[in-house]
Order: C-alpha cells, then structure tokens, then sequence
C-alpha cells in the first residue's frame, strides 16, 4: 500500500481530526441560496436578449422544474451518503472511480470559477462608486477574507452565509415593495409597455434556457455539506427543499420587478439588472438598499462556493482519487485546510483572466454534466437499493418523472447553450476527456477500493444484482 | 491622498494580514504534523 493509501484511510479514525457534525436545516438553506441569489441580481437578464421576456419567464420556470427535480433526485441519494462530496460521493458509490473523479472535478470547477467570477464583481461593483478605487484590492480582500472564514470552521462560515444571503433576499422585495405594485394607480410597473413576449418564439425560449439557470445554479451544493449536518436526514431535505421554494419565489419577483421597470432592450445588456430596476425607482434608499444587496449576494456565493469546492477536493483526495496530501483536517478548526488554500489561488487566477462569459460558461457546463450523471444515478440506485431495501432519510416522490424530466431539461439546455457557445462547449468536453484519460493512465493504479468504498461498505446491504 | 486612496490601501493591508494569520497558522499546522506532536 502506497504512502497516499494509508495517509487518506487514517482519516476517519478516532485519533485523526475529522469533519464535525454542527449544520442545521438553517445552515444547509444558506449554502444553496447563498451560492445561486447573486444569480437573480445579474446574469438571468440574458434570457431576455435570447428569448424576449416571456422567454425569459417560461425559461425560468421550466428551470426551476429542472432544479427542483434535481433536488429531489439528490437529497434521496444523499440522505443515505452521509459524506462529503455531495454528487460525487454518489458517482463513487453508483457509477465507479473513472465517472466520480471526473464529477469531482466538475463541481470543482463549477465552484471554483464561480468563486472567481463571486470576486471579479465585487471589485467591479466597489469601482463603480468612485473612479480613483481600484477592483483588484478588494476582488483579493474578498477571497482572502472568505477563505479565513472558510479556514476556521464550517459553522461560524455558514452563520456568517446565513445573515448575508438573508439580507440580500430581503433586498429583492425591498425592491419590490418601492413600486407599488400593489396599488395599480401608483404602481411604478410598466409590464405593458416595457416587455417584448417571445421575438424569437420556442427557439428563443431554448437559446434562453441556458441564462434560466442562473436562477438555480450551484442549488444542488447543498449535499456537499451532508457530513457535517447534525442529522442528515432532516437537515438535507428541509435546507434544500426550502432553498428550492425561496429561489424560485425571489426569481419570479425579480423578473417581475425587472421586466416592469427596465425596458426588454436595456435589461437584455444590463450587467446589473436588479441595481438598474432599483436606479429606475428615483428612490436613493433602494438604490442603496440594491447595491448593497448584489454586494452581499456575491459575497455569500464565493462563501458557499468555498465550502462546496473545498469539500469536493477533499472527498476525492481522501479517496485515493488525488493526491492523499488534501485529505488532511485541521486538528483545531476541523475543516480541509489544506484543500481549502490550495483552491484559493486557483481561483485568483481563474479571476486575474477578467474573462467573466467564458468563466461562467465552463461553469454552467460542468454542472449540467453533473445533473445528467445524477438522473442517471437515481436509476441506479433505485434499482440496485429498491424501496424497503435501505433506510432513506428522505424519498423523491413520483420516481422515475423527476429523473426523467431532469434528464430531458439539462440535455435541452446543453443544445440550447450550442447555439452560442459551441466552442466553449467543445472545449469542456475536451478538458474533461483528457482528464479522464490521465486519470485512467495515471491515477487508476493509486486508487484503493477498500478506501473507496469503506463507508457504505460499512453501512448497507448489498446491493441488488451484485 | 483621498478617502479612497486610503481605503484601496487598507484593502491590500487587510489581505496581507489575513495572508499572513493563515499562513502562520498552516505553518504551525504542518510543523506540529511532522514532528508527530498532532493529537
């Protein structure tokens, strides 16, 4: 056995320091709403330019039924893996080594460009104030001062999500509550006038798709944290699903406010739509009120994306997957320390390219990879765990239309992203087919089954057919 | 120098003092680890 092999199956033992169990549904909701909220201030509005603002609406919804889907898929699956890793301790269990190392990669990659993209608005935020402050400072500041947090305790890290993704959410109706809406009279809203429908018809709808899942995208991190949950079972499910309703909530009023108050042509090219909506209220406490709001909201999605990509590098180190050297815990804080800084200047220089559309894309694609591996994986689990089989803290209801509905949507919206990032497309699946490869001629003879499969080995039966 | 010339300043100060906690403390992480004194 390998130096790596016995450093990553010594953690988990009672003398080595290991991931403490201290998250609550409140902690589990702050996670996913921290990381996808800075979605609903920027990015969505490039639905609009796709598909018009009805199209930006339906794709919005048909999204949301997506995310909802792979909430479902995901919390049946990880109420029983109790492990970090989230969706590639699924893959490890279901799928193998070859599909979980490239899952883990993916939602590496997923999170750690998230983060940078998190931090390069910050900065380009604070610049706006005024022309003599300068982004980079503070794009640095950012991630430094998340990464500490990060670096001293899971709780104290989510608390902190918790307060800033709440205050940012408040923002949103803040927002709303300005015009009046309630009062046709007064109301500053101006559907009617300002919406343009479906220019471009079903096609625009589909090309739109892609920018709905700024809406949702990074939702599915919450089962990164299931080790660390107090009780998986009731945590997971609560956090997400709650998470899930607060999304799509607080995407429905932000189209709504944004399509009344911003005209579909200037919304389409906005950089900050819900700032701009708030600008065009004339009302300086909401314009302060929104701006502190996309502050926030980066803030908290560079937090979780921390956690989430820090507990990825961690889970797949520990499993001989990688390197064993991150699979180490701080004696004092108990967190992956090492996988923690090792990601930061990753993402510094993922930031330092300034190339914010091509960053984001490779993220979404990642994660789109991920969700069609996860509706494959519910097939499986459910046949190799059929009902009564296993205890499941938490069942997905009306089995297989989740899966198959997540299944046909992400494929949809990966033909939809063709349209315009064809290259970029192309590229991921390059990226991710050399990794397999190294990983295959490289990696494979490191990985210790045992190791691997130790945790469920020690918890369930065994599976059906096997 | 502007308020805002201060503040990109404390920016840049504030990272390097985190920088440097970190980095301490990893230091001290990684020391105790090899000399075996990690309980």
């Amino acid at each position: 056995m390998n130096q790596e092999t016995t450093n990553a199956n010594s953690i988990g033992t009672k003398q080595t320091p290991h991931l403490v169990k201290v998250l609550g549904p409140a902690h589990i909701w702050a996670l996913g709403v921290g990381i996808v909220l800075v979605g609903e201030f920027m990015g969505w509005n490039f639905a609009v330019a796709k598909g018009g603002s009805l199209g930006a609406i339906i794709a919005c919804w048909a999204i949301g039924l997506l995310y909802t889907s792979l909430v479902m898929v995901n919390t049946e699956i990880a109420s029983v893996i109790p492990e970090a890793g989230g969706q590639y301790a699924m893959a490890k269990y279901l799928l193998g080594p070859l599909a979980a190392f490239n899952v883990g990669l993916m939602l590496v990659f997923e999170y750690v460009m998230l983060e940078a993209a998190d931090g390069l608005v910050v900065g380009e935020l604070l610049k706006s104030l005024h022309p003599e402050i300068q982004a980079l400072p503070y794009v640095i500041l950012t991630l430094m001062f998340l990464t500490y947090l990060n670096y001293r305790g899971v709780y104290a890290t989510l608390t902190f999500n918790f307060v800033i993704t709440a205050l940012a959410y408040v923002t949103i109706f803040i927002l709303l509550f300005s015009t009046k809406f309630y009062h046709p009279s007064q109301s500053l809203l101006k559907l009617p006038e300002l919406t343009n429908g479906l220019p471009y018809g079903w096609i625009g709808i589909i090309a739109a798709f892609q920018f709905g899942t700024w809406f949702f995208l990074g939702i599915e991190g919450t089962a990164l944290a299931a080790e660390e949950c107090r009780s998986v079972g009731r945590s997971l499910p609560v956090g997400a699903l709650v998470g899930m309703v607060t999304l799509l909530v607080g995407a429905t009023i932000t189209w709504y406010v944004c399509s009344g108050l911003v005209s579909s042509a200037k919304l389409g090219e906005s950089v900050y739509p819900l700032f701009d909506a708030a600008l065009a209220t004339k009302n300086p406490f909401v314009v302060a009120a929104l701006f502190t709001g996309t502050l926030l909201s980066c803030m908290a999605s560079a937090n979780g994306c921390i956690t989430d990509s820090s507990r990825a590098w961690f889970s797949m180190s520990r499993d001989t997957l990688i390197p064993g050297a991150f699979s180490v815990v701080h004696p004092k804080y108990n967190t992956p320390y090492r996988a923690i800084l090792f990601l930061l200047p990753i993402s510094l220089a993922f930031g330092f390219t300034g190339l914010l559309d091509q960053v984001i894309t490779f993220s979404i694609l990642s994660a789109l990879l991920v969700y069609l591996l996860c509706a494959y994986m519910m097939f499986k689990f459910r046949r190799m765990y059929p009902m009564g089989s296993i205890r499941r803290g938490y069942v997905a209801p009306w089995h297989p239309f989740p899966a198959i509905l997540l299944l046909t949507l992400a494929m949809v919206t990966l033909g939809g992203m063709y349209f315009g990032y064809a290259v970029n497309l192309l590229s991921g699946f390059v990226f991710y087919f050399l990794a397999s490869l190294w990983f295959t001629l490289h990696r494979y003879k490191f990985v210790d089954y045992k190791t691997l499969l130790k945790a469920g080995a020690d918890h369930w039966p065994r599976p059906e057919g096997y | 120098m502007s308020i805002w010339r201060i503040m990109n300043w404390s920016a840049w100060g504030l990272s390097g003092i985190l920088f440097f906690v970190m980095a301490r403390d990893f230091y001290r992480v990684e020391k105790a680890r090899r000399s075996g004194r990690e309980k």
